[in-house]
């Protein structure tokens, strides 16, 4: 049962993905394509998990919380250069 | 029945994603983009690390599994909050359906007290000259 919702749940998430690649591209300004760059990178983690489920592969979960932690840290360092003009002052 | 609760979270996870990135599409504005991107986004990995946890069932993976949520839960606001104060800063390209402005008076009123406040040290920079770098933070 948990492989077909997975299957299930991975389309969804690449019908996702697609949509915020859509706003990437076509995004009228800056924060636009960095809200839908952070919408990428969070749906990115959710296939990791589906696979680390599918897999069985605990490993991937450290993953998981590497690249929240590290999506978190790449749109507050975009979001400080879009107000500042600098990152380190 | 621990499997049925884990694919029920997992697909109700993937569907509020799938929401997040259809209002990611077709709000009008960023504001409203940034809402919906930053909540249903965080709701939906929620759901799939929850479905993690429960399939996994060892207490490791559980708890990096919840502590993945937790720092989802603790920096997606952040982040939100970052993004569009930035974006409002630049220059606000509100839809025109906005009916409520709250930040752009207050921002009227923080420029107004910075100016005042550059205008009273100038006047005693005029009083006692300093070295010619001195001047205002840009």
């Amino acid at each position: 049962m948990i492989q077909g919702a997975i299957q299930i749940g991975l389309m969804m998430l690449i019908v996702s993905i697609v949509f915020s690649f859509y706003r990437l591209a076509k995004g009228p300004t800056t924060p636009d394509r960095i809200i839908a760059a952070d919408n990428i990178a969070t749906n990115l983690t959710g296939v990791l998990a589906l696979f680390a489920i599918q897999t069985g592969e605990k490993m991937v979960i450290i993953a998981v919380v590497v690249l929240t932690i590290l999506s978190f840290v790449a749109t507050a360092v975009l979001a400080k250069f879009l107000e500042r003009g600098m990152i380190i002052e | 029945m621990s499997e049925f609760f884990a694919s029920a979270a997992l697909l109700i996870g993937a569907f509020f994603m799938l929401v997040a990135s259809l209002g990611l599409v077709r709000f009008p504005d960023l504001y409203t983009r940034m809402h919906c991107a930053t909540k249903a986004t965080t709701f939906g990995m929620g759901g799939i690390l929850i479905s993690v946890a429960l399939t996994f069932g060892s207490s490791a993976v559980a708890a990096q599994s919840i502590l993945a949520l937790f720092f989802l839960f603790l920096t997606a606001p952040v982040s939100g909050h970052l993004i569009s104060r930035a974006a409002y800063r630049r220059g606000p390209n509100l839809a025109p359906s906005t009916t409520v402005d709250d930040y752009g008076p207050y921002l009227e009123k923080e420029k107004a007290i910075a100016k005042t406040a550059d205008e009273e040290k100038s006047d005693e920079e005029d009083e006692a000259p300093s070295h010619p770098s001195a001047g205002p933070m840009t």
